[in-house]
């Protein structure tokens, strides 16, 4: 049986608003002709820093002008969660995915991302992270959460998704409570494997957790840019019509 | 349409009907629900339609439970979207909420984003949004003008969990245009939906 394809776009460091404006795309476009796509996979390393929040808040007022006033950027968003940080050093995973195509629902959804990032942490050769049940939804090495996620449905498409910190700067976490959960830690994988950690070194282990999880095919937007490990995927796409 | 065995508004009262009414009452009566109100007596008395013939009088015997309606007083089953919203609607005005399907899917919802009193809704436009920790789902509405919200979600979003067809209701709408509710699904035809999804999906849910 043929997997869903999912189109990657591997995008390098973007702002934060370069990355919604895309997803916002890929949404209409989804949502406008459902059923005729599995969807795609938007992954960036964050340009700045930015804090964001979610539906139900997370920043009051007078946090968005502190936050401000160090230099970053505060956005509201339409996720679930609460606030969170996003910047360089960070991998910002965003599937917009047609769930129905994959056989998924929104909490196995968010499950799979759990298990994409302890996935990823094994290959890296951290074997205690795992997931925990809600609030603590996330990844987590112990009582410090290496990575956060907030996702939306709307017509069965997803948007937002998950930020696994590779090299991020975690001071910038103690600006906020993170996901508002009081006397949690966060942490990264440079912090945990004691060496810098680049967010292009994590991806293609990433990717492979991905298909894995997802159960699900790879296609580049743009095969000109592929890089050798994935245009054997395309070719194999190629070779199965 | 009505399952034999289901709990039936009777004005404001409520009554079970039992499975051995079933061979009393053929399907006819209940196709006919538009248009028939069912008894009142039987809210006093509901063994009075084993007791009493409904052919007496001209079919409208004191046993009957379908009685034919000359008001507008119209009583509603909920019917269904296939964004498992449901909907039941009493003059044309009724509450909108999401399906045990639904609650199920999403797991215990932390926060409910409702529209103000007073919005007018599309078919095609989300109304609010609810949050099951991390994950934000959309709601679309299945028509029209937003009359009440309900408050009590606010303090305790996890009623629509724990009673997702009554207290945890969500907004209460009017219809512009009742006949938009003959494109919605009854019960059976909505169950018949979900079995559909979930062997699409294959997987358990």
């Amino acid at each position: 049986m043929r997997l869903p394809a999912v189109r990657l776009v591997r995008l390098s460091r973007i702002p934060y608003t370069e990355l919604l404006a895309l997803q916002e795309r890929w949404l209409r476009r989804l949502q406008a002709e459902p059923g005729t796509e599995a969807g795609a996979l938007l992954l960036c390393e964050p340009a700045g820093p930015v804090y964001t929040s979610g539906l139900r808040g997370g920043l009051t007022p007078e946090e968005t002008a502190r936050l401000q006033a160090l230099g970053a950027e505060v956005r509201t968003t339409g996720r679930g969660g609460l606030a969170t940080f996003h910047g360089p050093g960070q991998l910002l995973c965003h599937p917009v995915l047609d769930l129905r195509r994959l056989g998924l629902r929104l909490r196995t959804h968010v499950a799979a991302l759990e298990a994409c990032a302890v996935r990823l942490c094994e290959f890296q050769g951290l074997s205690g992270a795992c997931a925990r049940p809600p609030p603590y939804t996330g990844v987590w090495l112990g009582e410090r959460k290496v990575c956060a996620i907030g996702v939306r449905c709307g017509r069965h498409i997803t948007s937002h998704g998950l930020a696994l910190n590779c090299s991020t700067d975690l001071v910038w976490f103690d600006h906020i409570v993170p996901c508002g959960l009081v006397g949690t830690g966060v942490t990264s994988l440079s912090e945990e494997l004691q060496r810098h950690v680049t967010v292009d070194e994590v991806i293609p282990p990433f990717l492979e957790a991905f298909k894995e999880t997802y159960k699900c095919t790879l296609i580049s937007e743009d095969s000109s840019n592929c890089s050798c490990y994935h245009s054997w995927e395309v070719l194999l796409e190629k070779h199965q019509d | 349409m009505v399952a034999y065995g289901s709990k039936i508004r009777i004005g404001d009262m409520q009554r079970v009907y039992h499975s051995s009414l079933a061979p009393v009452w053929p399907d006819v009566a209940i196709q006919s629900r538009n248009t028939f109100q069912l008894n009142p007596d039987l809210a006093q008395n509901p063994t009075q339609c084993l007791e009493s013939s409904a052919v007496e009088h001209g079919g409208c015997g004191s046993g009957t439970i379908w009685k034919p309606c000359t008001g507008s007083t119209l009583l509603s089953v909920p019917k269904f979207t296939d964004k498992h919203d449901w909907i039941t609607t009493e003059n044309g005005i009724g509450p909108v909420g999401i399906s045990n399907f639904a609650q199920e899917a999403l797991g215990d919802v932390v926060y409910c984003s409702l529209p103000e009193v007073g919005t007018k809704l599309n078919k095609q436009d989300e109304f609010g949004a609810l949050e099951s920790v991390k994950a934000v789902s959309e709601l679309y509405p299945p028509l029209s003008e937003v009359t009440e919200i309900n408050e009590a979600l606010a303090e305790n979003p996890g009623l629509v969990n724990k009673s997702c067809y009554e207290n945890g209701w969500l907004i209460k709408i009017t219809l512009n245009n009742p006949s938009e509710l003959g494109e919605l699904m009854s019960e059976k035809a909505y169950e018949k939906y979900i079995k559909s999804i979930r062997s699409e999906n294959g997987t358990p849910k």
